[in-house]
C-alpha cells in the first residue's frame, strides 16, 4: 500500500507526513483505546476498583506489545488521556515510548478511573462468592446499575482518605455501578476528549475495563443489558475511526457489538474475550 | 435516607445516584432479591455539562510535610551523556545507568517527604522518562505533567553530535568553556541539512520558525523566562509545589534568574545530573536563604538545598569537568572504575542494583505499599 511503504520515510518529513495522513485518514478521527495490562491483583483475583495496584511483570510486557502493535499500524497519537491509577498511567507510558510519542500532552483524570467497587475492594473474588453466593456476586459484577455495598469515610478505600482526590467532593457513602461510572466518564469524554477528536487529533485513552465499557457503550450505542457482559481484553489496542460527528465508521474485522477494531492476533483476542466470562464460575 | 454532608449538584442524574445509595445501604438480603435490570435498549441521554462531584474545593497543596515549594532536577544519563557528545535538542534515550540515576533521585525525594502538585518537563525523552521514573518512586504518578519546548536543552548549534573532548582538543578549553557556560557566546549555528536538525521531527512541526539555529545562555533564558512568567509563577502563587525536570543549561538559565546570578559569574555554574535541588521561596517567589545563611558548597552560588548533600554534588561536578576538559585522561569517566563512588551511593539509596536491569523496564521490583507512613516526614531544613 502506498502509505505503508512510505511509512518510515514519512516520519522524518512533516510535509509528507501530513499529506499522507490526508490521503489515508481524510474525514476520519482516530481514537485508540487501551485497557491497562494485567495487574498484581488480577493475578490474585481480588476486586480492585480504585485501589492503586501496579502492573504485574506480564502486564508490563502486554502493554509494551500493545505499543508495538500501534506503531506497526502506523498510528501516531497526538494527545493522550488516562486515569489517576498507576496501572493505566504506566500502560500509557509504555505505549508512548513504543510509538515514539513520549512528548505528546497527557491529561490524567479520575473520571477515567476503574469503577469503584465499594466495600468489595480488596476482597478475594472466590471468597466473596463463597460468602455471598454466586448470583449475588454476579449481580454486583455484571448488572448495569446495581452497585456493590458502599464504603463510608472510615474506610481506607473511601476516596476522601486519599490525598490525590482531595480537590473533589465525594458523598459520605460511596460505591459505583457501571451506570454511575458512565455518568462520570461521558461528561469528560464530551467536554474534553471529543473536542480534540473533532479538531483532527489522534487520541489515545489508556484506561480500565469499566471506564472503557462506558466509552464504547456510548460510541457504539450498546444496550445496557449487553454492555455489562462485554469483555475488553487487557493490553489490546482498540481502534475507532470516527466521522465528523464522532460516530464510528464501521471497519472490517470488528468483533460485534463493537465497531472499533482490535489490533493483534484476532483468534487469540476472541479466545480471551470468551475466557474472562469464566472468572467467577 | 441519609444525605447529610453530601454536596448536591444540579444534574437530574444525581437523584438517581441518591436512589442507588439508598438501595445499597439497605440490608444485604434486600439487594439480593433485586432482579437484574431488563434491557431497555436506548442509551440514556447524558447532559454534557453534568458534574456529579464538585471539583471546586479550594486548593490545598499535597505538600504538607516540607517547606520546599520548588524543585529542579536534571535528567539521568542518556546515551550521548555516556558518550560525551554535545546533545542539545537531539532526543537521546536514557541508558540503564540513567534509569538508575533517575530512580535514585526519586528515592531521595520520597524519603525527603516532598510531594508535588504538578511537574513540568521538556519535549525530550530523557527528561520525560526521568520524570516518569521519579514519579514512580515517589508514588505520585497521578500528578499532571506538562511538557514544553521552552524547557528543552539549550540548542548547541553545529556542535551537536560532536565529542566534547575532541572539540576541546580542536578549539582549546577556554573557547569550549565559553561556548558551554558563558552568558552570550553561542556555538556556531546548525545548518538545516545537519543530520540532527530538529525541523525533521514531528513534534516541532507547528513551530518550525521558532527552532533556534544555536543558542547562548542568554537566548535560552529568553525562552525560559516566558515559561517561568506564564506557567511557573501562577502555579507557585496558587500555592502549588512544583517539580521542574530539565536540562543543564536550560536549568542554569532559570536558576540564574531566580538567584540573580551575574552574567559574568554564571560561567562557573554547572549542575549535576539527577540530584534534586529544592527551594523555599518567600511571598515574592525569591529564594529563602539556607539555615546556615551560606550558599551551597558544591557550586558556591545557590540558596537552594541539594537533597543528597553538597559533598556528593561536588564530586560529580569535578568528574563532569574532567570528562570534558582534561585531555590527559583518555578513559570515559561516565563508565568504569572511577564511577564506584556514585554507584555506592546509588546502592545505598535503593539497594543492590540488578546487573540485568533492563533500561526498557520502568517498574520497580518491590512494589508498592500504599502507605503514607513509609514516606519521609520532611527534611530538617
Amino acid at each position: 500500500m502506498f502509505a505503508s511503504s512510505l511509512r518510515t520515510g514519512l516520519r522524518s518529513s512533516p510535509f509528507l507526513r501530513s499529506a499522507a495522513s490526508n490521503f489515508s485518514y481524510r474525514n476520519k478521527h482516530t481514537l485508540i483505546l487501551v485497557r491497562h495490562g494485567e495487574s498484581t491483583w488480577n493475578l490474585e483475583n481480588k476486586f480492585t476498583g480504585w485501589v492503586d495496584v501496579p502492573l504485574s511483570p506480564k502486564g508490563h510486557d502486554e502493554v509494551i506489545e500493545a505499543g508495538k502493535l500501534i506503531k506497526a499500524e502506523g498510528l501516531e497519537p497526538d494527545v493522550a488521556f488516562t486515569s489517576t491509577l498507576k496501572r493505566a498511567i504506566r500502560t500509557l507510558w509504555h505505549v508512548l515510548e513504543q510509538t515514539d510519542c513520549m512528548w505528546i500532552p497527557v491529561e490524567k483524570s479520575w473520571t477515567l478511573n476503574e469503577r469503584h467497587y465499594g466495600a468489595l475492594q480488596g476482597l478475594d473474588k472466590q471468597q466473596t462468592v463463597d460468602k455471598f453466593g454466586k448470583d449475588q456476586v454476579l449481580v454486583w459484577r455484571r448488572s448495569y446499575d446495581v452497585p456493590p455495598p458502599v464504603v463510608d469515610r472510615s474506610s481506607e478505600w473511601h476516596p476522601s482518605n486519599e490525598k490525590k482526590y482531595s480537590s473533589v467532593s465525594f458523598p459520605d457513602e460511596f460505591t459505583e455501578s457501571l451506570s454511575t461510572t458512565l455518568d462520570r466518564v461521558l461528561p469528560f469524554f464530551n467536554d474534553t476528549i471529543a473536542p480534540q477528536l473533532k479538531s483532527g487529533k489522534t487520541v489515545i485513552v489508556a484506561a480500565h475495563g469499566n471506564s472503557l465499557r462506558a466509552l464504547v457503550k456510548h460510541l457504539d450505542s450498546i444496550a445496557e443489558s449487553e454492555i455489562a457482559e462485554l469483555n475488553i481484553p487487557t493490553g489490546t489496542p482498540l481502534v475507532y475511526n470516527l466521522d465528523e460527528d464522532l460516530r464510528p465508521i464501521k471497519q472490517g474485522g470488528c468483533i460485534e457489538p463493537l465497531q472499533g477494531r482490535y489490533l493483534g492476533d484476532q483468534d487469540a483476542i476472541r479466545a480471551r474475550i470468551e475466557g474472562v466470562k469464566n472468572q467467577t464460575k | 435516607m441519609i444525605l447529610a454532608g453530601r454536596r448536591l449538584g444540579s444534574a437530574p442524574s444525581l437523584n438517581r445516584l441518591a436512589v442507588q445509595h439508598c438501595s445499597a445501604v439497605l440490608p444485604l438480603h434486600y439487594v439480593y432479591h433485586n432482579p437484574l435490570p431488563t434491557s431497555s435498549g436506548a442509551s440514556r441521554p447524558i447532559s454534557s455539562s453534568s458534574k456529579l462531584f464538585s471539583d471546586d474545593k479550594p486548593f490545598t497543596s499535597l505538600n504538607q510535610n516540607t517547606p520546599f515549594t520548588l524543585c529542579f532536577l536534571r535528567h539521568g544519563q542518556s546515551t550521548w551523556n555516556r558518550d560525551n557528545r554535545f546533545i542539545g535538542w537531539t532526543d537521546t534515550p536514557l541508558t540503564a545507568d540513567g534509569v538508575l540515576e533517575a530512580r535514585v533521585a526519586g528515592q531521595i525525594l520520597y524519603k525527603s517527604g516532598l510531594m508535588f502538585d504538578e511537574a513540568h518537563t521538556s519535549l525530550l525523552r530523557r527528561s520525560i522518562r526521568t520524570t516518569n521514573l521519579v514519579l514512580m518512586e515517589t508514588r505520585q504518578e497521578y500528578i499532571q505533567v506538562n511538557k514544553s519546548w521552552r524547557l528543552n536543552e539549550r540548542h548547541y548549534g553545529s556542535l551537536v553530535g560532536q565529542n566534547k573532548k575532541e572539540v576541546v582538543e580542536q578549539f582549546g578549553p577556554e573557547k569550549v568553556k565559553s561556548w558551554r557556560r558563558s552568558w552570550d557566546d553561542p556555538p556556531p549555528p546548525m545548518e538545516s541539512d545537519h543530520p540532527y536538525w530538529p525541523g525533521k521531527d514531528m513534534r516541532y512541526r507547528n513551530m518550525l520558525e521558532k527552532i533556534p539555529l544555536a543558542e547562548s545562555l542568554k537566548d535560552t533564558r529568553a525562552r525560559t523566562a516566558v515559561f517561568w512568567d506564564e506557567t511557573v509563577v501562577p502555579s507557585l502563587k496558587e500555592g502549588k509545589t512544583i517539580l521542574i525536570v530539565g536540562h543543564e543549561n536550560n536549568l542554569r538559565s532559570m536558576i540564574m534568574r531566580l538567584e540573580n546570578i551575574d552574567p559574568k559569574d554564571v560561567i562557573n555554574l554547572s549542575l549535576p545530573r539527577a540530584v534534586p535541588l529544592a527551594y523555599k521561596l518567600d511571598a515574592d517567589l525569591k529564594p529563602i536563604p539556607r539555615p546556615d545563611g551560606k550558599l551551597d558548597e558544591a557550586t558556591g552560588f545557590l540558596n537552594g538545598v541539594w537533597l543528597g548533600g553538597d559533598d556528593a554534588v561536588k564530586k560529580v561536578l569535578e568528574r563532569d569537568h574532567k570528562q570534558v576538559y582534561d585531555t590527559s585522561i583518555t578513559e570515559n569517566l561516565e563508565t568504569g572504575g572511577k564511577w564506584t563512588t556514585w554507584r555506592n551511593w546509588m546502592e545505598f539509596a535503593i539497594g543492590e542494583t540488578d546487573p540485568n536491569q533492563s533500561a526498557n523496564s520502568a517498574h520497580s521490583e518491590e512494589d508498592d505499599q500504599i502507605n503514607d507512613e513509609t514516606r519521609g516526614k520532611g527534611a530538617d531544613h
